[in-house]
């Protein structure tokens, strides 16, 4: 992983088009301002993860999926 | 059309029913080509399966019969990404995950599937601020699963 030190105010570059700006730090926290083209899709890496981690939950589904499925219309 | 599905066998499908997810979904981003298939005799449902991956199939479901409040603001990057012209051609969807029992299934409406209806091109929408979960229950409070109804 390529490490660089920032400060307020200052960018990194990525590519031609993507950047990133640190806006402000405050304690624990940093707060991004993020420059890119919109066919890039940009998300919070744990909310990412999670929605991985959801679809790949919900394309497995139990054996008995039609089963549960149908009882389903009667409750 | 005919095409293998993970739960019905074949099915033969229209050129309606066939959507391209030029992004994939996440986890599956190498997937991009699915169709959607009704579930025979359970109009609550419908199959989004992959045409490439017969074993690839997830069930989804329209939130706003279980959440009729349910609200997403499409930003311009997804507009352009589905090329979305007309709100009329604009169809939301949930994945469903299905559990067992059944009243623990939960839907992602921090994700929903956005489909252009007229391009025929979708995308699985994450939501950036939205207070929507990923695992939603299908079925609220017993007497509130059925709103549209009351």
């Amino acid at each position: 992983m390529l490490v660089l030190t920032r400060k307020t105010k200052q960018s990194i570059q990525i590519g031609d088009d993507i950047e990133i700006q640190v806006l402000a730090i405050e304690g624990d926290q940093v707060r991004l301002g993020i420059e890119a083209p919109r066919s890039v899709d940009i998300h919070r890496k744990e909310i990412y993860l999670d929605i991985q981690a959801e679809n790949s939950a919900a394309s497995v589904g139990p054996q008995n999926l039609l089963e549960l499925i149908e009882q389903s219309k009667d409750s | 059309m005919e095409i293998q599905t993970k739960y019905f066998g074949k099915v033969t499908i229209t050129e309606e029913q066939q959507f391209q997810f030029p992004a994939g979904l996440p986890g599956f981003v190498e997937e991009k080509d699915f169709a959607l298939v009704a579930f025979p005799g359970n109009e609550a449902f419908q199959l989004l399966q992959s045409m490439n991956d017969v074993n690839l199939a997830f069930v989804i479901t329209d939130p706003y019969y279980y959440y009729t409040d349910y609200a997403v603001d499409l930003d311009e990057a997804l507009q352009e990404a589905i090329e979305i012209e007309d709100r009329k051609e604009i169809v939301i969807m949930a994945i469903v995950t299905i559990q067992d029992p059944f009243k623990e299934s939960t839907m992602n409406l921090q994700a929903p599937l956005i489909f252009n209806v007229g391009k025929r091109l979708a995308k699985q929408y994450i939501l950036q601020n939205s207070t929507y979960a990923s695992k939603t229950p299908l079925l609220q409070q017993e007497q509130g699963a059925r709103k549209r109804d009351a």
